[in-house]
């Protein structure tokens, strides 16, 4: 995959986003390139999560944003080195999230200023929130067992590598985030396809899948395949 | 800039600079005095990245070392339940839980200023200690009376002595709160005697100096610009909502008045002065700093302005030298997800100031076009803003046609202003009016019965010194004295 793969899938799960009205804002297509800020406080072992989240947002340092004020990066220096990653507001738990659709229903009917509407969302909180996940894919990395080419970190843990078989697209990686952390709005899309006859959104993920290109043989190696990976 | 020993007022239009005064003057006094506290707050979020940077620049100026931010606090008013703010901060030392705006909002009542209720709730619960020895206060129009109360109290030293100060642009509210005095915005001690009163404090002051300033020159704005946006401010090409209190305010302000006395349904001509709106752009072929559209719908407005924007670009000015600004707040998220995705469909990124409530995030960033409402546009600017949504403001009210004025003053250089059907081409009709009349304001004095009045703000005794002090430096510019002797003749400087 190519940085002009990236930017073109980044626009896909956009688009995707708006159709199961997750869309909040967005930044950019173009896959990121790096903020200091953003790195130093990502990489220190000692920053809490909520330090991670809130760099990251007041940078604007993310292709876009959710409804839920979590953000997704994508980045891509050179032909099939990528990473990809879903920070979640760990300030909204679901039910303080679904608080959100009548505050911004009040700011549409003119009821709430749009500043006091944001400054309820930063009043909000929740004990409960997805954890963080980032997906790397790089083949210059690879060492058998250590570190997969194709890997998510699954959480604020840097040392975790949970392998998969296959290079994710930016669209899979997005509609897989959409799928497990956000199934009211997963659930909301009824459009049935008319072949499979699942939720049209299922037969997306199932066909986002088959895009993804399975990793080399030479990469992945039949003593790793014995163990458990994501496939 | 002098240390008056007790309380003083700025007062000067949008780009009269005075958040820079405030940040060289918390600077100065850090360079002085090290050890001392300083307290520096605002109201719009964003400014907090811009007062930082300033203060930062002026205090580098003469050290090699940043202020120790632990002397100098640069707080919004209120802050958050969780993050820090003068409200917040003071809440917290006396053991209480910041209010959270629901609960403001509830205590309140319908209509009233829940910040207000929630400062006023807290100086009347416990007895706040002195904690700062300097206060200075940006965007002071948009702060509640309770809020200057606790900042009295939050200032070390007796009355008369305590040394807060604070800006004022009565243009810039658009929260729509009427001109405050100092006795009203600090109010009485347990004795019956105000707070604070400028008159009183300022009677011991050197000739020259003065602890009410009126700043007159601007220097964030094209001439053209300011009174454009003035005429729509005031409404003087469409419906006059507001005007100012007489000819002398007026030429506080930095107009000339050709045709005094002003009197109702006289034309009254206004000029402003290049002397006082110094910046002016070298004209560049087919590109207007002034330009208004009125769209047939929504995607076409979105489309104009993505299209200017790419035309500035592709002219060579950085992205970050963008600013966009929706006028219309309940459409605003629409707006910008419409303009950010046809940006971004030609790769340039953006900057969504509303895409984050939980931090005061830094107004602009190096590569990106600012999206922005007008309250969090506030005390920031770019060469390039466009103003969206122009037909959700309302024309016939003072709310709105502050807005309008608070959004065309973000700009060093070009104004776009753009929206949907009759009421967008009526305000763009009004704004071309305006723009070929500029330097000029003419105009038929309405009565000031059926106006909102902005009062001038001076006592009798200030405006006398006034115009004794406006003679004195006539007198020493006739007698051929440069601005520096005159400076140094006079031994003034701005506070």
């Amino acid at each position: 995959m190519t940085p002009a793969d990236v930017r073109s899938g980044v626009r896909s799960a956009w688009a995707f986003l708006q159709r199961i009205e997750l869309d909040e804002a967005l930044s950019s297509f173009v896959p990121l390139g790096v903020n200091e800020r953003f790195r130093d406080t990502a990489l220190d072992p000692d920053k809490r999560y909520e330090e991670v989240y809130l760099t990251g947002l007041e940078n604007s340092h993310y292709n876009f944003v959710l409804r839920d004020y979590s953000y997704f990066q994508f980045s891509c220096d050179v032909r099939d080195e990528y990473r990809f990653a879903y920070l979640p507001n760990p300030f909204l738990s679901p039910t303080a999230a679904g608080e959100l659709g009548d505050l911004q229903d009040y700011v549409r009917e003119g009821a709430m200023t749009l500043d006091e509407y944001l400054h309820r969302i930063s009043e909000l909180r929740g004990g409960q929130y997805p954890p963080p996940i980032r997906y790397e894919n790089s083949p210059r990395q690879y060492k058998e067992y250590v570190h997969p080419q194709s890997h998510l970190h699954i959480g604020h843990h840097g040392e975790n590598r949970w392998p998969l078989n296959r290079e994710l697209t930016v669209t899979a990686f997005t509609t897989m985030i959409a799928k497990h952390f956000y199934g009211r709005a997963w659930g909301a899309d009824k459009h049935i396809d008319q072949l499979s006859g699942l939720n049209s959104l299922e037969a997306t993920f199932a066909a986002e899948k088959a895009l993804c290109r399975l990793v080399s043989v030479a990469r992945f190696s039949a003593d790793q395949r014995a163990q458990f990976f994501f496939s | 800039m002098v240390d008056v020993g007790g309380p003083a007022r700025i007062r000067g239009l949008a780009g009269s600079g005075k958040t820079v005064i405030l940040a060289m003057k918390a600077a100065q006094i850090h360079m002085d005095n090290p050890d001392q506290k300083v307290l520096v707050t605002f109201y719009t979020r964003s400014l907090r990245a811009t007062l930082k940077t300033l203060i930062t620049r002026f205090y580098r100026h003469y050290s090699e070392t940043d202020p120790d931010w632990e002397k100098i606090h640069i707080r919004h008013g209120w802050g958050s339940s969780s993050g820090p703010g003068v409200y917040a901060d003071t809440s917290r030392r006396y053991n209480r839980s910041p209010m959270p705006l629901t609960e403001a909002q509830k205590s309140a009542g319908p209509g009233k200023n829940a910040f207000g209720w929630a400062v006023n709730d807290l100086i009347e619960s416990v007895e706040i200690e002195p904690f700062y020895d300097h206060v200075l206060i940006d965007e002071g129009q948009d702060f509640p009376d309770s809020f200057y109360r606790l900042c009295y109290h939050l200032t070390k030293g007796e009355r008369d002595k305590k040394k807060i100060v604070w800006a004022y642009d009565e243009l810039q509210n658009i929260l729509n709160v009427q001109m405050r005095r100092p006795e009203q915005l600090f109010g009485k001690d347990p004795d019956g005697e105000f707070r604070v009163d400028l008159d009183r404090s300022g009677a011991a002051l050197a000739l020259g100096a003065s602890n009410d300033t009126v700043l007159s020159k601007t220097y964030r704005n094209q001439r053209n610009v300011l009174v454009s946006a003035h005429a729509m401010g005031f409404g003087v090409y469409g419906h006059i909502v507001q005007m100012l209190e007489g000819a002398e305010h007026w030429k506080d302000v930095g107009y000339e008045v050709h045709n005094e006395p002003i009197e109702i349904g006289k034309v009254v001509e206004l000029f402003r002065p290049t002397e006082n709106s110094p910046l002016d752009l070298i004209p560049i072929d087919n590109v207007p700093v002034i330009a208004s559209h009125s769209a047939i719908n929504f995607d076409a407005e979105v489309n104009w302005v993505t299209t200017e924007i790419r035309k500035f670009i592709a002219g060579g000015l950085n992205r970050e030298d963008v600013l966009v600004i929706s006028l219309d707040d309940r459409n605003a998220k629409g707006y910008f997800r419409a303009i950010s995705q046809n940006l971004a469909e030609n790769d340039i990124s953006s900057n969504n100031i509303i895409a984050d409530p939980y931090n005061e995030p830094p107004f602009s960033i190096p590569g990106k076009v600012t999206l922005s409402t007008v309250y969090r546009a506030k005390g920031n600017e770019a060469a390039l803003v466009l103003c969206v949504g122009v037909d959700a403001v309302s024309a016939r009210d003072r709310g709105g046609r502050n807005k309008l004025f608070t959004a065309f003053t973000r700009t060093k250089g070009w104004l776009r202003v753009c929206g949907v059907g009759a009421n967008a081409a009526n305000i763009s009709d009004e704004l071309t009016t305006a723009a070929m009349t500029a330097p000029y304001m003419r105009f038929v004095m309405p009565d000031p019965l059926v106006i909102d009045t902005i009062q001038r703000g001076l006592s009798d005794k200030k405006i006398k010194a006034k115009a004794l002090r406006d003679r004195y430096l006539k007198d020493l510019k006739e007698a051929g004295l440069t601005e520096e002797e005159i400076s140094e003749q006079l031994k003034v400087d701005v506070i």
